[in-house]
This record gives C-alpha cells, sequence and structure tokens, in this order.
C-alpha cells in the first residue's frame, strides 16, 4: 500500500445472487425435475474487476444509472460484502452513510438509540458521550431525546438518524445519496454539514445521480457501467459517459 | 479512531482453523457493543409491561406446577426434590432452546444493520447468547426458596453451574453457527429447528429425572448411545447436582465425550460460520 493511499481495490469482483427459491423449487422437488443450474444462472456479476485507488483526504464521486453497482461498490468499501475474487484494503474506519433513519430500536428512546447506535458504529464509551450532546443539538429534537422512537414522525427519525451518524466523524465516509433528509430548514443544515465534512480531511465517496452534487464537492469522479469503472478520475469524461450511456 | 496501523483487508479466501480464538478476540475488542445489545434486549424486553421480570419467571413456575401434578398422577416413583428437578431442567432446557431459536433468525433479524455497517456477525449470535445467560440468573432467583424449604446448603458441587450453562452455551451456539447461516439460504431451517426442539424437549431430562431413562426402563447397551447423542441430558443433570449434591451417576468416559463433542460441535460451527457469513448476508 503506497504512503497516501487509504482505499485500495484491486481487480475486486461480487456476485450477488439471483432469487430463485419457494414454491417452484419444492414443485421440482415433488415432480422430481430438478434443473441443475449452472453458476451463472444462479449468480449475476455486479463488480466485475474493480480497480481504483483513493487517497487520504480525496473526495471522490461516483456516478452511474441504476443497477450499475454503484452501492454494492460502497457496500464492499464499508466491508459488508467481501470480494468474490480480489482484493480491497482500506487504510482506517469506513463509515457507510445510507438509508438514514432506518434501524431505529422503537421501544428505546431517542438518547438510548444515540448510544445503541454509536456503539454500533464502534465508538467507545467515551467517543459516545462526547458525540451524544452534539447530535441532540444537531437534530433539533431535545424535547422528545428521551420519549420512546416509536412515537416519532418520519421526519423525526430521518433527523436523528443523520445527526448521529454524520457526529461520527469518520475519516472515511461513504455517502450513498442522503443529501435529502427532513424539511427545507433541516435538508439546508444537513448540507451544510456534509460540505463541512468533506472540506475536513475525512476521505469522502460519494455516490450520486446529481450533477450539481458531484461538481460541487468532488476532485476526481468516477463513471461505473454494468460494474467495471469506465473512466479515469476526470469529472467531465465522466459525466459525459454518464449521459451518453443514459441516452 | 483506528490508528495507522489498523488496516482492514477484505480478501476473497480467509483460512480460519483459528476461528475459535478469532471469535473471542472479536468479543473482547466489542464487549461494550455486546453490552449494548444485551443492555438493549433486557429494556425492551421489560417496557412497556406491567410484570415485566415476572414473565420471565411465570412461564418455567406454570410449567413446573403443570408437569407436577401430572407427574404426582403418572409416575409411582419418588424423587425427593421434585419440584425442583422439574425447574432445574425447564430454566436449563429454555437457555438451551433460546440460544438455538435466537441465534438462528440472528442474521435475518438483524438484515439492515448488517447491510448498514459491519462489524463481527457473531456477535448477534453472541449477544443473544448473553442476554439467555442473563434470563436464566434472573430466573434462578425463584429457587431459593426452594433451596430453603428442602435445606440444601450450597456446596462445591455448585460448581457444577457454571461449567454447565458454559457446555449448554457452548452447544447451542456452536449448532447456531450453522443453522443461522442456512436460515438466510432457507427460510424452513427456522421451522425444522422449532420442531427439533419439540421433539428433544420431550426426549431429554426436562420433566423427569435422568434416572428414569438409566433406571432399567431402558435396556442397558443403549444409554452410552443416548448420552453422547443428546449432550443436554448430562448438562441438565449437571445442573442439579450443582443444586442438590446428588451423585451425577453418568460414567465418567461419557462425561467426557460429551464434552469433548460439544466443544468440536462449537469449533467446527465457528469455522463454518466464519467462512460462510460473507456470501450468507448477500442472500439477505
Amino acid at each position: 500500500m503506497k504512503e497516501k493511499e487509504i482505499i485500495a481495490l484491486s481487480n475486486v469482483v461480487l456476485d450477488y445472487p439471483r432469487k430463485t427459491k419457494g414454491v417452484g423449487l419444492l414443485r421440482e422437488i415433488l415432480t422430481g425435475r430438478v434443473k441443475r443450474k449452472s453458476r451463472a444462472e444462479r449468480w449475476f456479476r455486479a463488480l466485475d474487476g474493480i480497480n481504483l485507488s483513493i487517497n487520504k483526504g480525496e473526495v471522490v464521486g461516483i456516478i452511474g444509472a441504476n443497477g450499475s453497482g454503484k452501492s454494492t461498490l460502497l457496500r464492499v468499501m464499508a466491508g459488508i460484502y467481501a470480494p468474490d475474487e480480489g482484493e480491497i484494503k482500506i487504510n482506517g474506519r469506513p463509515t457507510l452513510l445510507a438509508g438514514v433513519g432506518t434501524g431505529f430500536q422503537q421501544d428505546l428512546t431517542g438518547r438510548e438509540n444515540i448510544r445503541l447506535q454509536s456503539s454500533i458504529y464502534g465508538r467507545s464509551k467515551s467517543e459516545t458521550h462526547e458525540l451524544e450532546e452534539d447530535v441532540i443539538e444537531f437534530s433539533g429534537i431535545r424535547e422528545f431525546i428521551d420519549d420512546p422512537i416509536r412515537t416519532y414522525s418520519a421526519g423525526m427519525k430521518a433527523r436523528l438518524g443523520f445527526a448521529i451518524i454524520s457526529s461520527l466523524n469518520p475519516e472515511i465516509l461513504l455517502l450513498d445519496e442522503v443529501m435529502s433528509v427532513g424539511d427545507y430548514e433541516f435538508r439546508k443544515k444537513s448540507r451544510a454539514r456534509i460540505e463541512e465534512l468533506v472540506k475536513g480531511d475525512a476521505t469522502v465517496v460519494i455516490v450520486s445521480h446529481s450533477k450539481s452534487i458531484l461538481n460541487n464537492l468532488c476532485s476526481k469522479v468516477y463513471a461505473i457501467d454494468n460494474g467495471s469503472v469506465m473512466t479515469h478520475g476526470d469529472i467531465d469524461e465522466a459525466f459525459e459517459f454518464y449521459e451518453s450511456d443514459k441516452a | 479512531m483506528g490508528g495507522e496501523n489498523d488496516v482492514l483487508e477484505f480478501k476473497a479466501e480467509l483460512p480460519f482453523l483459528t476461528a475459535p480464538l478469532r471469535m473471542a478476540k472479536n468479543a473482547l475488542n466489542h464487549r461494550q457493543l455486546l453490552k449494548h445489545f444485551v443492555a438493549r434486549d433486557l429494556k425492551i424486553r421489560y417496557h412497556n409491561s406491567i410484570i415485566g421480570y415476572g414473565w420471565s419467571v411465570l412461564e418455567p413456575l406454570a410449567l413446573t406446577v403443570t408437569f407436577y401434578i401430572l407427574f404426582s398422577i403418572l409416575s409411582e416413583d419418588q424423587d425427593p426434590f421434585r419440584p425442583l428437578t422439574i425447574l432445574l431442567g425447564i430454566l436449563s432446557w429454555s437457555l438451551f432452546a433460546k440460544i438455538l431459536a435466537t441465534g438462528t433468525t440472528s442474521l435475518q433479524r438483524n438484515s439492515s444493520l448488517i447491510q448498514r455497517v459491519y462489524f463481527p456477525r457473531e456477535l448477534f449470535i453472541f449477544s443473544k447468547t448473553g442476554f439467555q445467560i442473563v434470563q436464566l440468573m434472573l430466573s434462578l432467583l425463584v429457587i431459593i426458596p426452594l433451596l430453603i424449604h428442602y435445606q440444601l446448603q450450597p456446596t462445591s458441587s455448585l460448581l457444577l453451574l457454571p461449567c454447565a450453562i458454559g457446555l449448554i452455551s457452548m452447544f447451542g451456539m456452536g449448532l447456531a453457527f450453522f443453522t443461522s447461516i442456512l436460515q438466510t439460504k432457507a427460510r424452513d431451517i427456522e421451522h425444522i429447528v422449532a420442531i427439533s426442539l419439540r421433539i428433544s424437549f420431550y426426549l431429554s431430562p426436562v420433566f423427569y429425572p435422568l434416572e428414569m431413562i438409566t433406571g432399567g426402563r431402558v435396556p442397558e447397551q443403549y444409554i452410552g448411545y443416548y448420552l453422547i447423542i443428546n449432550p443436554m441430558a448430562t448438562f441438565i443433570t449437571m445442573v442439579r447436582s450443582a443444586f442438590t449434591d446428588a451423585p451425577l451417576n453418568i460414567p465418567q468416559e461419557n462425561i467426557l465425550i460429551t464434552v469433548v463433542l460439544t466443544m468440536a460441535i462449537f469449533w467446527i460451527g465457528s469455522i463454518f460460520f466464519m467462512r460462510r457469513e460473507r456470501k450468507a448476508v448477500k442472500f439477505l
């Protein structure tokens, strides 16, 4: 691994299972006509030989059509899926910001959920203690923080979720199209928070469809299609590919 | 925060012969998270319920009373500690059954969490086990009146209790390592587990003492096999002896085989789990 390199993917291949199960399979077994499916029929290739190298402090955008493998790539970087072939090295602790406002324990209070989520993201007791106040302040729901989450509105949950993850101060931040949570006021606030994170010393990978967001924040943008990286990091080149591909 | 030197590497294949050691290390590194998971389960369990803690002892107590009445009618042999025997059997069994049942579904139930953040997935099974052990400790408080009633003093046999709890947990987790992975691919597994648990509940000395099986009704040559294929028979008897100070009445080589077998199941299970979990979570 090179000195400044913080994320390195070499020839990363990831297969994803196709879902063919249930009654169909039972019928096949009962009628004795179990079809042996080939590997290609049971799996599809979500990532097909990805090579990427991201340096410390860089802000990298990834653009691509739906189903091109963007989110899967982010999950591989977060360590959620292990590559089937190839290798990935990450020098630090990645935090994936996706699906904000989900995964709360409905019967626990907002405060208890902050502590639980913080420890899920690997923060120690003292780190959790420090971030608790910041989260409550930023989310703007101090009044309800000791009420159970099930009494919260969807917007409140989203705000709390965003506040928690953005307070984690990750060294490596992986963002999956989350710029729009809550009302107008909160959106402005969260956009500013993300810009703050991006401009700090964190390394950031952003997956988005929005040209303006990527243009504003990123120093490099890659276009991906069918599980492969198609461009070389140049922003205009990536947008050009993305738009030609869509047409 | 991660130091300069902690490089995470995710390779396609990993050697995992040292799986139990790695799991132990992971659990130690994430003990804070484990504590939070157990505390969460406890809080959720007792939230919004009026009797709260009472529920965790009411079920075993009700079952004990039922089986006690049933046995007083049906069985002629005299077990001096019958209510205690039944209650300890039910508590030990439910430790095992709940570790296995909740462990089996633990990956599937936590799919949204698994898809958002990575931490070693065996922690889900560990935390369920931790929760069940805490529950057992709380439930064990209800036997204190029985111990006083029978004038049973704590003896050195009490050391059998932590051993038995450890072995039951290992056995349950060892099996859950397999079933939890399989459950991600085929949701039938949890039903198979539930049925198997129900059947083995009756085949294990849960609401009757082991002596009913070893005491002559079952041909001698089968008893050895029975004890080997059913480790819970030995473990439940250990829990009972811990309090009543009665001899185990199990041949020593059989105890040894059971312990070794349990450790082997845990060991092989942990290898299976660590090798498969990365692929299995794709099915969630």
